[in-house]
């Protein structure tokens, strides 16, 4: 205990010294939350819009000054016909709409080089199409959850699950290659300190680090952003623990392969990149392709847990509802965990 | 010739390091089919319930109608909605409720309730979109034309964001590994003593990462062609012109980073934020300029990957020509020279 004590001891100095970590734990995980918070909202807030037409009448007034009282448009006046063209080729619009003979016909021209916002602009003209066609159905929708539809209850999560793994997986690579780096490692070799000692003492700062941190990045979130939180906390703490886990293994994975600590970053990151492109944060899980959702559905611990963060913080869920992901988090984190401590283990016994 | 001397050393580097030559060659074909073929922005596979207490012709109709729609793998009958989505099995719910076929038929005012989970709000606002879209119909008078990619392909525009962020890593990333491995191991002090000049020293590192740049962009491109099908409306000699000066503000910011670090770690978590962050997020790549708050939207045009995605989305979707990006092109070329000025200075002041 003694031992393991020593180095818990060690390693925090070491975090306590090294400036970089005081960096990567405090500022870069706020800037990072501030960034995509913003940056990763989806609503087009304006779609600037230019029309042509032949002649100029009353119904073509009346109909762009609908489009424009849907709040989704920008009025951006009239063009000739090939300058209309030109300025979506150009960029400087978003949309064109030409006005047929005898209005029987408009014809929308959508920039489709920018496929994210080409789609969220055809949603916008099929609600604006609902408003002007007269029919005696209606829907009502009803939105669950996010009566709002407020994007950052949406992307906050993700970006909190995001920084989590990067921090933990990165610090424990770097922690265990540092030690490579300098030769420290031979001290261990002749201390009479027994390898699953280092190891522990090792990865116990990084854990409570992490830990720590996520709580901050988390509170920032929650008074920046004011995230609901409608679901248990102990249960969210339960399984924020486990994904912890997974971070430090994949750490200690990549620092196996690697040298200095630039080439355990390196490795880390193309480990954990895949993982987070495929989380389903940027794109829908269900529009990927068959062997990628397989992939995502049964190997990324990072969709398992924005899938109980999520679920736990807009939805209220608990352990019954997400028990899938809780009990996949908890597998694969066990799993990753003795693999990497096994290997470090055979590592420091030779 | 020394130049000769230091491009054959760089070259031996990059063969000898598996990682480099992973990076430099499995990556972008990772990206490309990950990108490609993993991440698709249409909606696909759906599951819908469907709670119906009228259950009358009308509704039958209208569930088969539903069904029919591509993007929606299940549709089936469910007798409660709150529980279901919930636990994440359907993304919505529609509810037909008692009377609805009769208030139909009077024409009074039927209403669909369409319960949806919008923990993911997108996705909600998409779906609600497509059952409008079935259930009510569109307007016939509308029609829809999608410029430069009437398919709404999502390889089309993520292709050019792949080529920008490849060239970002070879240009600013491996110059900047390849320094700092100079710096760590101390060999810098060769090229002092050594009768070396700055600018062979700078030319040499740099021109194996643009032959391995330019081959890349020939793979890509050939892969999104062969793969995807992606189109190359505009001039090809052009797209590999401007691709140089991209390429030449990534070594100016490699260099100029790996220069005030000498260190492995920290060089790379700089050059990582400097630039591969900002190509992907700041870029309009994935996410629409236009929807950031003004202050990200005014840090964008710090960001060379900006002008560049304009002028690859310009060359090979739309086929613009060289006056059309000529803003787009200044920017590029004030940026690149001033880097390479900048860090020739400091490579001088390095090796003297």
């Amino acid at each position: 205990m003694n031992g393991i004590k020593a180095i818990i001891k060690k390693e925090f100095i070491e975090i306590i010294r090294d400036k970089r970590n005081f960096y990567m734990v405090t500022i870069a995980p706020f800037i990072l939350l501030l960034l995509f918070g913003y940056i990763i909202s989806l609503d087009l807030k304006k779609v600037e819009t230019g029309y042509f037409c032949e002649n100029e009448n009353k119904e073509i007034r009346e109909f762009i000054y609908s489009l424009t009282a849907s709040g989704f448009f920008i009025n951006k006046g009239f063009f000739e016909k090939e300058r209309l063209i030109e300025e979506i080729k150009r960029g400087n619009l978003k949309m064109g709409i030409i006005f047929g003979k005898k209005n029987r016909e408009i014809l929308f021209l959508i920039d489709g080089s920018q496929g994210l916002s080409a789609q969220k602009i055809l949603g916008y003209i099929s609600k604006f199409s609902q408003n002007i066609k007269k029919g005696n159905i209606e829907i009502k929708p009803v939105y669950l959850f996010n009566p709002s539809l407020e994007t950052k209850n949406y992307t906050v999560p993700g970006v909190f699950v995001i920084i989590v793994i990067i921090i933990s997986s990165i610090l424990t690579g770097i922690s265990f290659t540092i030690e490579k780096e300098r030769k420290t490692i031979e001290i261990f070799n002749i201390s009479p300190l027994k390898p699953h000692q280092v190891i522990i003492g090792k990865i116990t700062p990084y854990t409570v680090l992490t830990f720590i941190d996520g709580i901050l990045i988390f509170s920032f979130a929650k008074i920046f952003f004011k995230i609901p939180f409608k679901g248990n906390p102990f249960l969210l703490i339960l399984i924020f623990f486990f994904y912890i886990l997974i971070g430090l293994g994949i750490g200690m994975l990549a620092s196996l392969i690697s040298k200095t600590q630039r080439e355990s970053m390196l490795g880390t990151f193309l480990i954990i990149f895949p993982f987070i492109l495929l989380s389903g944060i940027f794109f829908p899980i269900e529009s990927m392709s068959e062997f990628f959702r397989f992939f995502t559905n049964y190997f990324n611990p990072v969709t398992h847990f924005l899938i109980c963060l999520r679920s736990i913080l807009l939805k209220g869920a608990n352990i019954k509802e997400i028990y899938f992901s809780f009990i996949f988090l908890i597998i694969y984190s066990f799993f990753i965990f003795t693999i990497s401590y096994i290997l470090i283990l055979k590592k420091l016994k030779l | 010739m020394k130049i000769k001397g230091i491009i054959k050393k760089e070259f031996l580097h990059i063969i000898r390091d598996e990682r480099t030559l992973y990076i430099s060659f499995i990556l972008p074909i990772l990206l490309l089919i990950i990108f490609g073929y993993a991440i698709r922005t249409d909606l696909r596979n759906i599951n819908i319930g469907i709670i119906d207490y009228d259950d009358k012709y009308l509704t039958k109709k209208i569930i088969e109608e539903i069904k029919k729609e591509e993007i929606f793998s299940k549709v089936e009958r469910t007798y409660e909605f709150y529980e279901d989505l919930k636990s994440r099995k359907y993304k919505g719910v529609l509810i037909f409720p008692e009377g609805f076929t009769r208030k139909f038929e009077k024409k009074e005012y039927a209403e669909i309730e369409l319960i949806l989970d919008a923990s993911d709000n997108q996705m909600a606002e998409n779906i609600e979109g497509y059952i409008r879209q079935k259930i009510i119909g569109g307007n016939k008078n509308l029609q829809i034309n999608i410029l430069f990619n009437p398919e709404m392909k999502s390889t089309y525009f993520i292709v050019p964001g792949i080529i920008a962020i490849i060239f970002m890593v070879i240009s600013a990333i491996l110059t900047s590994i390849t320094l700092t491995k100079e710096f760590e191991n101390n060999s810098i002090e060769i090229y002092k003593v050594s009768k070396i000049k700055g600018y062979e020293l700078y030319i040499g590192k740099i021109i194996p990462y643009i032959i391995i740049g330019y081959i890349q962009l020939t793979l890509v491109l050939l892969l999104g062609k062969i793969l995807f099908n992606i189109p190359l409306k505009g001039n090809l000699f052009l797209l590999y012109f401007l691709s140089l000066f991209f390429l030449f503000t990534g070594f100016g910011i490699g260099i100029t980073i790996s220069t005030i670090f000498k260190e492995g770690r920290s060089t790379l978590m700089a050059v990582w934020l400097s630039t591969l962050m900002p190509s992907i997020f700041l870029s309009g790549f994935l996410f629409p300029i236009e929807n950031m708050p003004v202050f990200l939207q005014l840090l964008t045009y710090l960001v060379p990957a900006r002008y560049f995605l304009y002028i690859l989305r310009g060359i090979l979707l739309k086929g613009l020509g060289f006056k059309d990006f000529f803003p787009e092109f200044i920017a590029l070329l004030i940026f690149s020279l001033f880097l390479i000025a900048v860090s020739s200075i400091r490579i001088k002041k390095e090796i003297g």
